[in-house]
């Protein structure tokens, strides 16, 4: 007996004992790695293939939720992740990884984030629809054009460092105007991988049609109305970065402006708030465009892409 | 028993004309219909991706749940037949109410994100009930026997080895199997987030959530369903097996 436990401790601890692996320097050296991604069918997983293919590599990809990335590539047990930001910022300021690509490198100004709502709501409550849309824009431009007080807002809604804020948003676009030929490319894409199935696509430009209203955000551009009096149930991603322009609609009072009531939902990835969408829990979101595309031919849950968020921003990080 | 089993045909059979009335009538990707999951189910099977899937689990599962045996049989035990031993009971009672899920956090800061942060969880879910019934088993040995041993002259080693312990059989074995049925159930919960190699039952189910595909999911449900009910079955034979001087035991 003694024996046996023994070697079922010896096992146990030579299990435990990782094994050292090579580090990564160039891109060359991804082959064979693990690269953790933050869900299938997230923008990330379709950059990293879009990546890989390009440079006819091959990695093992795994499932990690963002916030736990760097604590895992720490650890040793992946050789690299890609997440949106600031986590790759993070991943390099605080714990001295290397930036190995950013998705600007991988494609330039690729389609991100976009504002959904749900068909139903949007038919019934245009308005305040119109009104979130109008407060996303003038977020944008505060972004753009105070991008000091941007950083601020940013450490207050991701918890992360000022200098990690403000190396992350280096690399966001940060848009209103959703991007229908980047969405095109996605869906092409998607269809490629397997995703999705040609049967629900149909047509694309048919499909992308009813999929992308491209006039309300023209719309919302002069829209103005005050004393809604409306609450509107608001998803988005946690610590994501490129979904700024709602915390600094929250942080200006924009929506307030509108008379509208804001309820934020948060989740670790695009397909849960996607799964959200299809319980009617939330009205609008922001989340990645490719959960949303996936998950509208998939489970067909009927949501319109009404705006850009980001382009870009985006990257791998290797230890 | 030829009667029994057909009347449980039956009762499948009617469970899954149900599911497809419900599927039919609420028309919605949600809730794909048996058919539909049935060939789902097979083109799995027929792809081999469904037994590489199962094995990997069941290699999770069977680590988990015999760590879970060689610490929490000997400590339970222990703790039934020492009486000093017994106010640690405390501590078991305050773990035993935390659910696997809670653990998953610690589990990947502790043991990362391969195959030990698994079995930890599995680990987890399977001690409690195997502790529990082995404790209660050698706590609850009838006095009577105890005194007979020592009347007869034999050493505490004795009692025991020969009294206590294959008195408590049933109640040890009844822990077993509990355990074995939560480790499989912590199955999911363990694969949901953070594999290292991205393959398992739970993983299939995660993966096919985040894909929005319901009928690779209902189809992963089943084979966790249909595993661990031969798991059981086989627990439960070997059990009327190996007590049947205790009578039947269902």
């Amino acid at each position: 007996m003694k024996r046996v436990y023994a070697l079922f401790f010896f096992v146990l601890i030579m299990g435990c004992i990782s094994q050292q692996q090579g580090k990564v320097q160039s891109i060359e050296d991804l082959e064979g790695k693990t690269i953790a991604i933050p869900g299938k069918a997230t923008v990330q997983d379709f950059l990293l293939q879009r990546f890989l293919k390009d440079h006819g590599l091959n990695v093992n990809a795994v499932i990690v939720k963002p916030p736990e990335m760097i604590a895992v590539l720490e650890k040793g047990e992946i050789d690299g992740f890609i997440a949106w930001e600031p986590y790759p910022a993070r991943a390099y300021v605080e714990g001295g990884h290397t930036l190995l690509v950013t998705s600007h490198e991988i494609w330039v100004h690729h389609p991100c984030c976009v504002v959904a709502v749900r068909e139903a709501y949007l038919e019934e409550n245009k308005d305040v629809v119109l009104a979130v849309l109008a407060a996303h824009m003038k977020a944008t431009a505060f972004i753009i054009n105070n991008p000091e007080d941007a950083v601020q807002i940013g450490t207050e809604f991701t918890g992360m460092s000022e200098e990690v804020v403000r190396k992350a948003m280096e690399t966001i676009e940060f848009v209103y105007e959703p991007n229908y030929e980047g969405i095109k490319e996605y869906l092409e894409a998607l269809l490629e991988m397997g995703y999705v199935s040609p049967d629900d696509v149909g047509s694309t430009d048919q499909f992308l049609g009813g999929f992308i209203n491209q006039d309300l955000i023209q719309e919302a551009a002069t829209y103005s109305c005050s004393g809604l009096n409306k609450t509107v149930r608001i998803g988005y991603l946690r610590a994501d970065l490129h979904q700024l322009a709602l915390f600094v609609a929250i942080n200006q009072g924009y929506f307030e402006e509108f008379g509208l009531d804001v309820e934020l939902y948060v989740f670790s990835a695009g397909p849960e708030e996607m799964d959200a969408f299809g319980a009617q829990d939330i009205d609008m979101g922001y989340l990645g465009i490719a959960p949303a595309t996936t998950k509208r031919l998939n489970l067909n849950i009927p949501i319109v892409i009404l705006a850009g968020v980001n382009n870009e921003g985006s990257a791998i990080v290797v230890r | 028993m030829n009667q029994m089993r057909t009347q449980k045909v039956f009762i499948i059979l009617f469970f899954v004309a149900l599911w497809e009335i419900v599927a039919y009538a609420v028309n919605s990707r949600f809730v794909p219909g048996p058919f539909q999951v049935g060939r789902t189910f097979v083109q799995l099977t027929v792809s081999g991706d469904l037994a590489e899937h199962a094995v990997v689990s069941l290699a999770r599962v069977v680590a988990g749940f015999l760590l879970a045996v060689f610490i929490a049989l000997p400590l339970g035990i222990f703790m039934g037949w020492s009486p000093r031993m017994e106010n640690f009971s405390v501590i078991v009672e305050m773990l035993r109410p935390i659910p696997p899920l809670a653990w998953i956090p610690l589990a990947m800061l502790w043991f990362g994100i391969g195959f030990q942060s698994k079995v930890f969880i599995i680990f987890i879910g399977a001690f409690f009930p195997i502790l529990s019934n082995s404790f209660l088993g050698v706590r609850e040995t009838p006095p009577y026997l105890i005194e007979a041993g020592r009347v007869l002259g034999a050493t505490d080693n004795e009692i025991l080895r020969r009294i206590v312990i294959p008195n408590s059989f049933p109640s040890i074995l009844e822990g077993l199997r509990i355990g074995l049925g939560i480790a499989w159930m912590c199955l999911v919960a363990a694969e949901l987030t953070g594999l290292k190699s991205p393959v398992g039952l739970g993983y299939l189910i995660m993966e096919a959530r985040d894909l929005g595909k319901a009928d690779v999911v209902m189809a992963g449900m089943i084979a966790i369903g249909v595993i661990g009910y031969i798991m059981n079955a086989v627990l439960r034979w070997t059990e009327n097996k190996l007590v049947r001087w205790k009578g039947d035991q269902t």
